[in-house]
């Protein structure tokens, strides 16, 4: 879940909601923050019964800095190893799953921290998607439409809602697209694929079980992806009207790498 | 080195030929095709069964003529300039100096519908430039209507005779200069539509559109129609002038769709008919998927009121006259617009179906068919007395 806002209040209300119903259907919750323990604490004063929940471990807090590194550079394996360590902690101590929530805010500082950053997010979703974890994430919209439409398109729900497909890491390393398709959310997505290294030497897959519609923009976007990176980009489970489409693109000349395999 | 009349031309020498009978065919299908087997330049052949018979007959090498009985290459003027375009640079890849073609496009007076091919022969006065083709187009002057007649005296630039002759045809007009026939209302417009929207966005009109237009086509159809209003729609935003309206009717098994705006619309007179692949935005692209598309018919009107792209998918509407036949026409009293149950059946005395509007005072609805009436708008009385399947008896 995204979470993006002007004002901080709004993430923290989204954060006490997100941490409250985790905890009602019994999963342990672990806010990491920016700042010391007390301003966790403090953060966090909206949950009902904190002390308690604090002194029993199904509340649990620690810094940003602990999970991302001093620089804030994330190593997107190590951390979605960190996440997955934790939930399975959770849940040998007798919790349904756990719930993590970050202000990802003052983890995007340079081009390559925006790298990493998406590169993680893409991977803990895949993740989230097959284990008990599942995480808010907060990101400042002064941080740019740009930048936080990409986020935001990263995550499953996001709010306020944007336009665009979202994407998703499927459980057989494909990358899935969902949802709403619009054209003029194309030079994100791109800048998205590059980001979360979608350049494997065995090719991209490409899965579009859940898109409704689909246009040659979005096609010959991802022709453009695979020529620049000089992979191979094949998608699956394609709208039946995306073979007519690529037929006539590659006929016209349209299409110039190589691109098929819709299975 | 090319052959023949064209010798000194570069790019597609488009004539025209009208014939009142099989012999005259001949006359001037022939020699065309002989002489071009005679210096080796391939020949294509795009007539009907019948004549494509007739001609075979006459030829001592007919395998050396490649004859196209495919109807999918006419399936739309995009997609016959594309698939030719394909064939041409084949041929001439392996070394072709020449290419003949003959043939005609589809028109009413061969089984067909004209719409937008008048265009199409405009067109290929310039898009196939590259290649070296000679293209003879041969109507038959007996089934021919008038306004396709016109038409081709405007779009070939050289007429010729079955005695042989040849002249200079005083009524052609350049490709940007070309005025394209008026595009008819389909019967169906003068319905109350499905769908209207005003500068609605592309998400929210392309679900509108599906909503109303599923179950109306099959599904292939269904698809391809909505790519193509929706890239209408995204050109109308990205190039037009707001407002932008998007209306929608549909009949049983088809749909008729207008995307309007207020702007002059594209100056090229080729738009949607060649491909553009190197616009930023996709959408002159988007524009030439869509005609390539055999389940749509396009039509682009530019007007006094802005320009309009209008689409057309499913069964062809009923044809003038077929009214008055075993099809039952539709009317209103005094010829007030379509509304809620205000549209009578006609009977074939011309009364209304039901009896209850005096036969004097109904108006028939401009070749409009009962069953294309949406049944909000049918008369309650009449629906009961039609026993249509799709109508419960009450």
């Amino acid at each position: 879940v995204c979470c993006l806002y002007d004002d901080v209040g709004t993430f923290r209300r989204r954060l006490t909601a997100f941490f409250a119903a985790g905890l009602r259907v019994g999963c342990r919750v672990t806010y990491a923050s920016p700042g010391d323990g007390e301003q966790a604490r403090e953060a966090l004063t909206g949950l009902p019964d904190l002390d308690e929940r604090l002194a029993d471990g199904s509340v649990r807090t620690m810094s940003l800095r602990d999970v991302y590194g001093d620089d804030y550079l994330v190593d997107p394996d190590g951390v979605v190893g960190l996440y997955a360590a934790a939930t399975e902690q959770a849940l040998a101590d007798g919790f349904r799953g756990l719930r993590v929530a970050a202000d990802g805010s003052e983890l995007v500082r340079s081009p390559a921290h925006l790298d990493a950053l998406a590169r993680y997010e893409f991977l803990v979703g895949r993740y989230m998607a097959d284990h008990p974890l599942s995480g808010l994430c907060g990101y400042r919209l002064g941080l740019g439409h740009d930048t936080v439409k990409e986020l935001a398109s990263l995550h499953a729900l996001a709010s306020p809602r944007t336009a665009g497909l979202t994407v998703f890491g499927c459980p057989d390393g494909a990358i899935g697209l969902r949802g709403q398709y619009d054209p003029a959310s194309l030079p994100a997505l791109r800048r998205l694929l590059g980001r979360i290294g979608a350049r494997g030497e065995d090719g991209v897959v490409v899965d579009l079980a859940g898109v409704r519609y689909v246009d040659h923009r979005l096609l010959r976007m991802l022709d453009d992806h695979a020529r620049e990176h000089g992979v191979s980009v094949s998608v699956r489970s394609a709208p039946p009207f995306t073979a007519r489409l690529m037929e006539l693109l590659a006929a016209s000349g349209g299409l110039q790498a190589q691109e098929g395999g819709n299975t | 080195v090319r052959t023949g009349p064209p010798r000194d031309c570069t790019g597609n020498f488009h004539e025209a030929g009208f014939y009142t009978s099989d012999a005259e065919f001949l006359a001037m299908v022939h020699p065309f095709v002989t002489d071009g087997l005679a210096v080796g330049e391939p020949v294509i052949i795009g007539y009907d069964q019948r004549k494509c018979t007739l001609l075979r007959t006459t030829l001592h090498h007919p395998d050396q003529v490649a004859f196209i009985g495919d109807a999918n290459l006419y399936a739309s003027p995009a997609r016959a300039i594309e698939a030719y375009r394909q064939q041409f640079e084949q041929y001439v890849a392996a070394g072709a100096e020449q290419i003949r073609i003959a043939g005609d496009v589809p028109h009413e007076g061969n089984g067909g519908r004209f719409a937008g091919w008048d265009r199409y022969e405009s067109a290929v006065n310039v898009v196939w430039q590259e290649f070296p083709v000679w293209s003879r187009c041969l109507y038959d002057a007996t089934t021919v209507p008038d306004d396709v007649r016109d038409v081709v005296t405007r779009t070939h630039r050289r007429l010729v005779t079955p005695d042989g002759g040849a002249a200079v045809s005083p009524r052609y007009q350049d490709v940007p200069h070309f005025e394209p026939l008026p595009v008819a209302a389909d019967p169906l417009e003068a319905t109350t539509p499905s769908v209207c929207l005003g500068d609605a966005s592309l998400a929210r009109t392309r679900r509108r559109v599906a909503e109303a237009v599923r179950g109306h086509l099959e599904a292939t159809a269904f698809d391809a129609f909505v790519f193509a209003l929706s890239e209408a729609a995204i050109n109308a935003q990205s190039h037009g002038r707001p407002p932008v309206g998007v209306r929608v009717w549909t009949a049983p098994d088809r749909v008729v769709a207008r995307v309007h705006d207020t702007g002059p619309g594209p100056r090229d007179p080729l738009t949607g008919l060649v491909p553009e692949p190197e616009g930023t935005s996709g959408a002159g692209l988007g524009l030439w998927l869509s005609h390539q598309l055999p389940d749509v018919e396009i039509s682009l009107i530019a007007d006094a009121g802005g320009f309009t792209v209008r689409l057309r998918a499913g069964s062809p509407p009923p044809a003038a006259d077929a009214a008055g036949g075993h099809v039952l026409r539709a009317g209103t009293l005094h010829g007030t617009p379509c509304g809620v149950g205000t549209v009578h059946a006609i009977d074939g005395d011309g009364s209304s179906l039901c009896a209850v509007i005096d036969a004097a005072d109904l108006r028939p609805v401009d070749d409009l068919r009962w069953t294309d009436v949406p049944s909000v708008q049918q008369c309650s009385h009449c629906r009961l007395l039609t026993g249509d399947d799709d109508f419960p008896q009450h």
